[in-house]
């Protein structure tokens, strides 16, 4: 069984039948035998019989013929008996008989006849230092001179699975097979070094905690096959044969515990399945008590009231491990589901792992024959698993790390457009700030008020009185984002004083149904009426503006009527005109989003603008709009 | 000396007719107020004048369309303006001077002796604007090789061999052109730089033979600008 050749060769070929015969012929072209198959097997119960007992013919019958090259008799109490035959026909003499796995708890070899039979013992429970020979598998030698057929009784006490992989060797061959066996777990071991102590300077580079609980995953797990493989107890701790009992669930239980924040952490499975999640967080005790429930047993300080018996941590674990199965599974599900990156990978990782674990298990109740598939398939899973975590982990990195690129690329837009908002609103005062107080309109006032000093000195007053009153009430509404309607209309009043004196005509503002306390951005009536002014009254001596307001459907409508030549307004140049209502619809949009609209139109004797504003416009909230930052896409 | 006032403020135009006339006194024939250009191409057509005084903000009209109206003028025009950013395009335009608003009297009589400066010149045009049936046509005065006076219209002679005519006194013209152009006779201005030599005829007789070849006559009074390159 444990030898390179059939493990390269399909399972399949190793169940075939043995051959049915009483003894087991060893000959050159035969050098390696599988007594099992045709051997005789005793269930003792009672554990009490002897060999004189069981050798005596009246005990014969009692034997059973195995059908199976390794017998498996799953979990059992009894003390098992294998009795087997062989004769030699090859020159070797020195034969090495694999009696049993590393787990087995005893073993004994009877050889003789009747009246003599000696006896040799190996066992699980045998340290190694009091062991005739140094493996990880019970072995015994046996000496088979040629030509004679000699019959061999072993007994067998597990509390474990009952398996019995007899094989003969002859020595020569025994030591071929040995080494191709070191170079396989060699290889899986080895692998599994490198991905542990990988994935820990990955996690102390990275510091990502999927690694850190991979490699904790990893390490448990690979412990747990060295152990299981019963290399750790031949080459870590040959002779605590207690620690040794109990270390095989104490490592699974370790790397269940691993493996539970694993998969939180990869799957973020709080946010993508929180029901199957918190199944898993109630389950990620169990793993840890029962580890320090084997730690205790392990030193000796559990009371013997408390140990479990193999079948009830059996059944416990059983439950347990079917729970933490469904739960990574269905996690997986509901992640598949959301298209959460490497969930896939991360599914068909599991699927390996469980149908590896499920597979020994299968083995171990016998409700599988044993052979190199069944007995390595936890070997299997376990690479597959470990590579597809691998890669699904470098996935999911890969996933964050373009997720956290695209969350830094969204800030970074969020934050420009917040500077492109703050800019814009900049440029706005500062157009405010430079249509109002430009040296035009102030050199020209000033200009006429020369003018008017010659001419009438008290004129010159009034114009540069109501010059000053127009620029300070400017700088006192320049900065606000919104005025009460009053504010405008006085700035308004004052311009249209300023302009009535400098082109000595008379200009007046009518209002109609104007609320004092209405929020409006400040400067816009006032630019509207300086483009009224701007066209349309040459040759007149007098002009009338009307600002007045309705409601109707939800908006408030604001119109400005003038009595200037609309004619002339629309047909001559409109590039000031133009620039005025450029200003005017960036100011509205600026206060009321886009719940507004403007209409500029000549009507029958004047010109007529319109500005309609959706009601509930809430007009203080476009400066604390602005006051803010808006909200960074977290 | 005619003037006209353009100006769509009422009482800045008033103010400035006052100044101009305090300044001017009797020198003035006659002087008028339009407030916008179609009003003043009117007026203009009827009566041409000497000096134009105008605002380039003309209740909301282009300021470069009055600009370049103004240039292809006749006459001298002096900017009276609040917009001094618009002073170095009015003067590459070659207008006579441009005075800032509020108007002082001092700046103003300043602008006027230019109109009545026989030597002045002004430095900075770099464009002569002329009329032409199609409408106004810029002229790159870079291109210019020589002007020559006939009465009210000038020939301009360009550096291709092509000749364009604009309504303007080669007098009123000469106050506008930037230093290269210099005057060698009663009817002719050249681009000193196109000048290629000076033939002297005896006598006191001279030519300048441009390096086109065109041969201009060169007067006696302005033979001392070109010594150096007498030839033969």
């Amino acid at each position: 069984m444990h030898h390179l050749i059939p493990f390269l060769i399909p399972a399949v070929l190793l169940l075939s039948p043995a051959v049915d015969g009483a003894a087991n012929t060893l000959t050159d072209e035969k050098i390696i035998a599988f007594p099992g198959s045709n051997a005789g097997i005793l269930m003792d119960s009672t554990r009490a019989l002897s060999i004189l007992q069981v050798a005596s013919p009246e005990y014969a019958p009692e034997f059973r013929k195995s059908r199976e090259t390794v017998p498996n008799l799953g979990y059992t109490r009894s003390a098992v008996w294998i009795r087997f035959t062989v004769k030699n026909l090859t020159f070797t003499d020195l034969w090495v008989l694999q009696a049993a796995f590393p787990d087995m708890d005893n073993v004994e070899l009877y050889t003789g006849d009747a009246s003599d039979w000696e006896v040799r013992e190996s066992g699980h429970l045998l340290p190694f230092s009091a062991r005739k020979i140094v493996n990880r598998n019970l072995l015994f030698y046996l000496s088979l001179p040629f030509g004679k057929e000699k019959t061999f009784y072993l007994r067998y006490q597990n509390r474990m699975g009952m398996t019995i992989p007899l094989r003969l060797y002859s020595s020569q061959q025994y030591q071929t097979y040995a080494l191709g066996e070191q170079l396989v777990f060699g290889i899986f071991f080895g692998f599994m070094l490198v991905l542990t102590l990988y994935n820990l300077i990955l996690y102390i580079k990275v510091r990502e905690s999927g690694y850190l609980y991979y490699f904790m995953y990893v390490t448990g797990y690979g412990l747990f096959q060295f152990s299981l493989y019963g290399l750790a107890y031949q080459y870590l701790w040959p002779d605590w044969t207690r620690w040794d009992n109990h270390n095989i669930p104490f490592f699974l239980a370790f790397a269940f515990a691993c493996r539970i924040p694993f998969t939180m952490s990869v799957l973020d499975s709080k946010g993508n399945a929180p029901r199957w999640h918190r199944v898993l967080k109630g389950l990620l005790p169990v793993p840890i008590l029962f580890a320090a429930y084997q730690g205790l047993q392990i030193l000796g300080w559990l009371p013997p009231a408390l140990a479990l018996g193999p079948g009830a941590a059996l059944g416990a674990s059983a439950l347990y491990f079917s729970a933490f199965t469904v739960a990574v599974f269905m996690i997986n599900v509901r992640c598949l589901g959301k298209k959460v990156p490497a969930a896939r990978t991360f599914m068909i990782a599991w699927i390996f792992m469980v149908s590896g674990l499920i597979l020994y298990a299968f083995k171990c109740l016998g409700l599988l024959p044993s052979n190199t598939f069944s007995e390595y398939s936890i070997l299997f899973g376990t690479v597959g698993e470990m590579c597809l975590l691998f890669i699904g982990l470098g996935e999911r990195i890969q996933a964050i790390k373009s997720e956290a690129q695209e969350k830094h690329r969204r800030q970074q837009a969020a934050v420009h457009a917040f500077q492109e908002e703050q800019i814009r609103s900049m440029r706005l005062e500062l157009e405010l700030i430079k249509a109002n107080i430009h040296p035009h309109f102030i050199f020209n006032s000033i200009n006429a008020a020369t003018m008017w000093i010659r001419e009438d000195p008290g004129t010159a007053e009034r114009l540069l009185h109501a010059l000053a009153r127009e620029l300070k009430q400017l700088l006192k509404i320049v900065g606000e984002k919104v005025i009460p309607i009053s504010e405008e209309i006085r700035i308004c009043r004052m311009h249209l004083e300023v302009m009535s004196l400098r082109h000595d005509k008379n200009f007046a503002l009518r209002l109609e149904g104007i609320e004092d306390e209405e929020k409006i951005p400040p400067m816009v009536f006032h630019t509207l009426v300086e483009n009224g002014l701007t066209h349309g009254y040459a040759g007149r001596d007098e002009g009338v503006f009307i600002l007045s307001r309705r409601e109707d459907e939800g908006k408030i409508h604001f119109t400005l009527y003038n009595d200037g030549n609309g004619d002339v307004a629309g047909n001559k140049n409109t590039e000031s005109g133009g620039l005025g209502l450029k200003y005017v619809r960036a100011r509205l949009e600026e206060a009321f989003g886009r719940k507004w609209q403007l209409d500029s139109h000549a009507v029958a004797g004047g010109w007529l603008v319109t500005i309609s504003i959706q009601k509930g416009m809430d007009t203080d909230s476009p400066g604390a709009r602005r006051a803010h930052p808006p909200a960074l896409a977290n | 000396m005619r003037i006209l006032i353009v100006e769509d403020e009422k009482v800045a135009a008033r103010g400035l007719q006052r100044m101009v006339e305090s300044i001017l006194g009797k020198e003035i024939e006659w002087i008028g107020w339009e407030a916008s250009l179609d009003a003043s191409k009117s007026a203009l057509a009827g009566s041409p004048v000497d000096i134009l005084f105008l605002d380039l903000n003309l209740n909301g009209e282009n300021g470069f369309e009055l600009l370049q109206w103004a240039a292809a003028g006749s006459f001298n025009t002096i900017i009276v303006s609040a917009n001094e950013d618009q002073a170095l395009r009015a003067f590459e335009y070659g207008v006579l001077d441009f005075v800032p608003k509020p108007v002082s009297e001092e700046r103003l009589k300043k602008a006027i002796s230019r109109v009545k400066d026989a030597d002045y010149s002004g430095k900075r045009a770099k464009y002569l604007p002329i009329r032409k049936p199609k409408g106004i046509v810029l002229i790159q005065l870079e291109e210019v090789s020589y002007f020559r006076g006939d009465g009210n219209y000038v020939e301009i002679k360009l550096k291709t061999g092509v000749s364009e005519y604009h309504r303007q006194t080669l007098e009123s013209l000469a106050k506008v052109l930037p230093l290269q152009f210099s005057r060698i006779h009663r009817s002719y201005i050249v681009d000193k730089r196109d000048v290629h030599c000076v033939i002297s005829h005896g006598g006191g007789m001279y030519d300048v033979e441009l390096a086109g070849g065109a041969k201009l006559p060169l007067s006696r009074i302005h033979y001392k600008d070109f010594k150096d390159v007498i030839f033969g």
